[in-house]
């Protein structure tokens, strides 16, 4: 009845979202924030989210578990911390030579991207969706430099994920460290290099205090999408406009996160390199060469994780073939166009 | 009335630890009662501003706490104390570096405090130093007849030296959450290409701040074993050589008793300074040639070793203890809307920048009673950051500012963490209420610090304005 | 810290729970020193070899974590949990003993069966998947470090049963703890 619907339009809803991002961390911080505020405006503060940094209310690495036992409603975080729940969880987040921001958008919008994804977070009773992306990162800070494929033998890195394993096979000693040691690790020399994210957060950071050469392309991370995690049953018991109002506050996110790291990157990049004389050193061809090898068979490995993984790897791999024989000709050929020296511009 | 039960919950964890039940169990347990409390008023209907809903998330914290990997050098640089104090190297090296001072009354003070900060800023960790310092230097100290107060104060201060001398792992969390808040308040302002803060920034603004803490720390016990020369006994150095059965020359038992010590701990923090190793790693290093000295003293039986290690598990398991009841207690205090509470009251203060910086610290102080370094540094800091520094407070003086201020309340009875580390391994002849005495005037000493940092911000600033 | 001494016993399953603790705690403070030694093998292979093991480099953690959970019952057994003793030291020991049976009563059981209840779902869906490590590399066993949550509530609860009836016994009279043999105060030299 009426009555009914009045009732239930009166019902208001206190979810609360944990990040693995510190409180207002720079770019990829702020989506939760925006999208906090505008699920609260656009339900007339029928839905209000209360947002959490890393550790505030769980640690950044447990927003998974917090939102499948519904500590919290709501998670915004990146797939491949959760490795060790669903290994293929990782083609959702960044695969070294993998798709870009742009391309990931399209696979998973119209390629059957969110439905695998979906699936494979379907046990854990976890409704996700896309909520913002990095773009192409940087390839990292070394004291190094890195001439050759030999360069890298023995060379001290800390480099998560795939991105890590291939590195691991070139003869890189992989290390792992908390956020909190990377800094002094590498201007001590503990370790040779890291990567990072983009210029805008590693300015903020103040990587280039303590490391001679900032590397790029970020090969291994040619973006990270960021996801944001549902309790399913929470999600269930949220009316049907409150659900509406949610997804494309989420979808307003997924865009504005990458805009404002586009924004922001280029900025940062002139910074570093004007006010803090940092030297830009592209990586040489027969790393990224033998990177890309590598990379082939991490992926192939990670495919036979599970069968949905298999499923998961064909469908990217499929979507990835069709795109690049696109953008060769249309985003590629244009940037070419536009900028034929390839190199910066003054 | 009921919107202040953060606050009357933290009134009634003080009376129940004074009960004495430990301080882990009794923070936790009362936490918890007062949850059910929470749980039972909002179930009948009365709104207690209570979320339960917190509660769920305690054993993800408990996991954050064992995978923390920069609490693993906890137990190495325990163990490494725990080796060097069985083996009695500790003792050797002070004796040795009393000999050294010779005639000089305070001469040993003066040596703890000169160990300690080697120590401090090879640890970082406060529970470390001040456990490892205490099971090292007090023993010795209180053979050679030094006061109680005198003892255990120095060594809760030098202590806590370990957070604001660098290398210091507060310092890169601070640092870490500090140019996120900078970035925040110019972002704020309007200024889109911000300026930044880094850690290494903190570093150098921590550098003459913590330096000079040291210079006050041996400048007052050098004053006492002047003004009341019996709480500072001179060790006298025949008397020393016939108790330690040294029959050698002065410079052999030199050698012996100071070089190998002073080279391990000058490895540790070399290793950190000059860019060999972690924290974790140096930990270990140290741990391991501590280990080989003992051997090669000849004074690490198989027993021995047994106990050493039932020692390093018994002080470890007290610092993690506290770590998980200090968990709890803080889901249920922001589950009481603790947080928001702090800063409402923060907000709605007069006074401008001063008196908010004034304020912060107050509550900075305060919380270090129940709170961690780390603890405050994300939950505390995210909050009033971005608000000071929006006000023009310059962040490395604020970061200083701050670090100074939690060594200090990390040392104030009767809740100072580093009270509770050295109670931990004080032989129960020691009173507590000496080792709170003994802090008071180091308590004074780090209140000047503050003072002077507050008027005069170059302390801190001018050195990273250098590069 | 020695274990304490007392005249008079403990009953039977009691006591042998106290020394089922008691060697639990012993037997774990070797992996402190195993800890330390991989550790130190890290440092080596990575600086003098320049190789690095994830497994390894996890291996300590999972020893540090194993120790610092299952151990916590070890150290209340030898009161080894710092408490803030202004008054506590100062009183008798069947007061001693009534301030440590009601803690033990309404303190630390009631937290301790509240960690198992809260972390059985937490878990379980952990043992569900084997929960494998986050780093690639890495040890699979996620879903047993997360164990150690309910199995240290566990053991301090058991642990928490001795106490508390060791506790009992000394207020009812049945035990008497010895009075250290100790240095004399050091009041005199404040
Ligand atoms: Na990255
Ligand atoms: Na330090």
């Amino acid at each position: 009845s009426s009555f009914d619907n009045a009732a239930q339009a009166q019902e208001t809803f206190e979810w609360k979202m944990v990040t693995s991002w510190p409180k207002n961390f720079p770019g990829v911080g702020q989506g939760p924030e925006r999208l906090a505020e505008l699920v609260e405006e656009m339900s007339d503060g029928r839905l209000t989210i209360e947002v959490f940094g890393a550790g505030q209310l769980v640690p950044g690495f447990e927003v998974f578990d917090a939102v499948s036992e519904g500590t919290a409603e709501l998670g915004h975080s990146a797939s491949y911390y959760w490795k060790g729940k669903a290994p293929a969880a990782q083609f959702f987040a960044a695969v070294p030579f993998g798709m870009n921001a742009q391309e990931m958008n399209a696979w998973l919008h119209y390629g059957g991207g969110m439905e695998l994804w979906n699936e494979l977070y379907e046990p854990f009773g976890v409704d996700v969706l896309v909520a913002g992306a990095s773009g192409v990162q940087m390839g990292g800070w070394y004291n190094k430099e890195i001439n050759s494929v030999e360069d890298l033998d023995g060379l001290k890195m800390r480099m998560p994920g795939l991105g890590g394993e291939v590195m691991n096979r070139m003869g890189v000693a992989i290390v792992n460290m908390p956020g909190g040691e990377i800094f002094t690790s590498l201007q001590s020399g503990a370790i040779d290099a890291t990567e990072w994210i983009g210029p805008y957060n590693d300015l903020a950071f103040g990587l280039h205090q303590a490391a001679d050469y900032y590397y790029y392309p970020g090969w291994h991370e040619p973006t990270v999408m960021f996801e944001a995690l549902i309790n399913e049953e929470a999600m269930a018991a949220l009316p049907a406009d409150l659900q509406a109002i949610l997804k494309t506050a989420v979808r307003d996110i997924n865009a504005s996160v990458l805009d404002e790291y586009t924004a922001r990157n280029n900025d940062a990049l002139e910074t570093l390199l004007n006010e803090h004389d940092v030297e830009l050193r592209r990586i040489p061809d027969d790393v990224l060469e033998q990177a890309r090898e590598h990379s082939e068979d991490v992926v192939a490995e990670l495919a036979e994780s599970s069968e949905l993984a298999g499923r998961i790897h064909e469908s990217y791999r499929d979507f990835q073939n069709k795109v690049v024989n696109y953008h060769a000709i249309s985003e590629q050929a244009y940037y070419n166009a536009r900028n034929p020296e390839g190199g910066t511009v003054e | 009335m009921l919107e202040f039960m953060p606050l009357v919950l933290f009134a009634v964890i003080c009376i129940v630890l004074m009960f004495g039940y430990p301080v882990a169990l009794s923070l936790a347990g009362t936490a918890l009662a007062f949850a059910g409390l929470g749980m039972g008023l909002e179930a009948m209907g009365i709104d207690a501003h209570f979320d339960g809903g917190y509660l769920s998330a305690f054993p993800n914290r408990l996991y954050g706490i064992m995978t923390n990997q920069t609490l693993l050098a906890v137990p190495l640089f325990v163990l490494m104390g725990v080796l060097l104090e069985k083996s009695k190297v500790a003792e050797t090296l002070l004796d040795a570096m009393a000999m050294l001072f010779g005639s000089m009354r305070g001469g040993l003070g003066i040596s703890v405090t000169l160990v300690g900060m080697l120590l401090a800023a090879s640890t970082g960790i406060v529970g470390a130093t001040v456990v490892t310092m205490g099971l090292m230097s007090l023993p010795t100290m209180l053979k050679r007849g030094y006061s109680v107060p005198l003892a255990t104060g120095t060594i809760c201060a030098t202590g806590t030296l370990g957070q604001i001398i660098p290398p210091s792992i507060a310092l890169v969390l601070l640092g870490d959450v500090l140019s996120s808040a900078y970035q925040q308040a110019q972002l704020s302002m309007g200024i889109f290409s911000p300026k930044t803060v880094s850690v290494g920034d903190l570093f150098m603004g921590a550098l003459v701040p913590g330096l000079l803490l040291v210079v006050l720390y041996i400048t007052y016990v050098a004053f006492i074993s002047w003004w009341k020369p019996e709480a500072a006994p001179p060790a006298d150095r025949k008397e020393l050589m016939e108790e330690l059965g040294h029959t050698g020359g002065l410079g052999l038992l030199l050698l012996k008793g100071m070089v190998p010590p002073i080279v391990l701990i000058v490895a540790v923090l070399g290793s950190i300074l000059g860019g060999f190793a972690t924290p974790t790693e140096a930990s270990a290093v140290g741990a391991f040639g501590a280990l080989m000295l003992a051997l090669i003293y000849r004074r690490l039986s198989f027993k021995v070793l047994g106990e050493v290690l039932r020692s390093t598990v018994n002080v470890t398991t007290m610092v993690f203890l506290i770590l998980i009841g200090a968990a709890l207690f803080s889901l249920v205090f922001r589950a009481y809307g603790g947080e928001e509470l702090v800063t409402s009251l923060f907000e709605g203060m007069p006074g401008g920048v001063v008196g908010a910086t004034i304020i912060v610290m107050l509550v900075i102080f305060l919380l270090g009673f129940i709170l961690d370094f780390i603890e405050i540094t994300f939950v505390v800091v995210p909050i009033v950051g971005p608000i000071l520094l929006a006000m023009g407070v310059d962040p490395v003086w604020l970061g200083i500012m701050i670090a100074i201020n939690l060594q200090t309340s990390f040392l104030t009875p009767p809740f100072g963490f580093a009270l509770f580390y050295l109670r931990g391994v004080a032989p129960d002849s020691v009173p507590t209420s000496a080792i709170y005495r003994g802090v008071i005037p180091f308590i004074v000493l780090q209140l000047a610090m503050l003072t002077a940092l507050a008027f005069m911000p170059q302390l801190a600033t001018w050195l990273p304005d250098q590069f | 810290m020695s274990s304490p001494s007392y005249s008079g016993e403990l009953p039977a399953v009691i006591a042998k729970l106290d020394r089922c603790s008691e060697l639990l705690g012993r037997g774990l403070s070797w992996l402190v020193l195993a800890m330390m030694l991989v550790q130190f093998l890290i440092v080596v292979l990575r600086y003098m070899f320049n190789v690095n093991s994830i497994v390894m480099q996890e291996s300590v953690m999972y020893m540090h974590a194993v120790v610092f959970m299952l151990a916590a019952s070890y150290t209340l057994r030898h009161d080894g949990h710092v408490r803030v003793d202004i008054f506590y030291r100062g009183i008798r020991p069947k007061r001693q003993a009534l301030v440590d049976l009601v803690g033990t009563v309404f303190l630390l059981m009631p937290v301790m069966v509240f960690v198992i209840l809260t972390s059985l779902g937490y878990v379980s869906s952990s043992w569900r998947i084997f929960e494998g490590s986050p780093d690639t590399g890495g040890i699979p066993g996620v879903f047993l470090l997360k164990t150690l949550i309910p199995a240290f509530a566990g053991l301090m609860i058991l642990q928490g049963l001795v106490e508390a009836v060791r506790h009992w016994w000394i207020l009812t009279g049945r035990l008497v703890p010895l009075i250290d043999e100790q240095e004399p105060h050091l009041e005199e030299r404040i």
